[in-house]
């Protein structure tokens, strides 16, 4: 009966050990790979912007602690969405700040939310993909960025 | 005088004796190992909950938590009316009692307790008991930090 209690209680801690080993095997993601633009804006239409994007994706590369990033590009307002590595996460606002920080300096004349939460980045990758599919046109997709905004500021 | 009344005798000494003999040893490690695993069990719960109301519903990563928690507090008082929580806390302790959950098991087995006594002086009177004293520390603590915070705030910290 001892014996058993004991396997038992190994077999627990192995498999909590086991679960908190990190996977070193994976490769790892760089920002650049990462980064995906979306741009909603008018002057889209008649031929993006390279050099102002070149510019963005130096400044996000800039802050390792992020991948995954989006940008979305409105007429208005552009919504810079990413994850933060896990360790880093106690670091979250400091992050959005700098970033923000970086941003506003670079472009003063454009307004920029920038957000770390899972929810914005969900729904800005469901956009991304209704976009990718035809499924949403372009004038949908700047309300809905417009409601995705809205979505960040909202506290309670 | 003072001395000799401290003084253990004979008969205490052997007593003391077939005490530690008989005396059952608290699992102290067993119990932080289970509470650690229930209570993380529950944690994880409340997480999957939380990226439910993010996935489905308009829920950010902030405002998610009310919801979770009402759930949280909701499932373990149906599980404590129908008996099921007080199984998981005598298997695990704190790990039961420590999370949200342990507040909704409060509130209910102290109704199921009173019930007898009458609706209004028994359950009306005695349901918060137990949870109206973390309530009261809590909103409290809570007033607390929220005047530091705002004093930080206005020093310009």
């Amino acid at each position: 009966m001892k014996k058993r209690t004991f396997f038992t209680w190994l077999f627990l801690l192995t498999l909590l050990l086991t679960g908190c080993q990190m996977d070193h095997t994976a490769p790892s993601s760089s920002t650049d790979e990462q980064m995906q633009i979306i741009d909603l804006t008018d002057a889209s239409e008649k031929g993006s912007d390279r050099n102002c994007e070149r510019n963005l994706e130096e400044i996000i590369q800039k802050a390792p602690e992020i991948y995954d990033v989006i940008v979305i590009k409105g007429n208005e307002e552009t919504l810079i969405t990413y994850k933060v590595k896990h360790m880093q996460r106690f670091r979250m606002k400091k992050i959005e700040k700098e970033l923000k920080e970086q941003l506003t300096a670079a472009f003063p004349e454009s307004s920029f939310t920038v957000s770390s939460d899972f929810k914005i980045y969900l729904e800005s990758n469901r956009l991304k993909r209704k976009l990718d599919q035809g499924d949403l046109s372009r004038e949908k997709a700047e309300n809905r960025l417009k409601e995705i905004i809205q979505l960040s500021k909202e506290k309670t | 005088m003072f001395v000799a009344q401290k003084e253990k005798t004979p008969e205490k000494l052997v007593l003391k004796q077939l005490e530690k003999k008989h005396e059952l040893k608290r699992p102290i490690l067993r119990n932080c190992i289970v509470s650690f695993l229930v209570g993380g069990t529950i944690c994880a719960l409340g997480q999957a909950i939380s990226f439910f109301y993010i996935y489905f519903f308009d829920f950010t990563e902030q405002t998610s938590g009310n919801p979770t928690v009402a759930t949280l507090i909701f499932i373990s008082m149906l599980l404590t009316g129908f008996g099921v929580y007080d199984r998981i806390g005598q298997f695990a302790g704190a790990g039961s009692a420590v999370p949200v959950t342990g507040f909704g098991n409060a509130v209910i087995s102290a109704a199921i307790e009173h019930k007898t006594e009458g609706f209004v002086q028994g359950v009306g009177g005695n349901m918060f008991k137990m949870a109206g004293s973390v309530i009261l520390f809590g909103v409290f603590a809570a007033f607390v930090v929220a005047i530091i915070h705002t004093v930080i705030g206005m020093i310009g910290g």
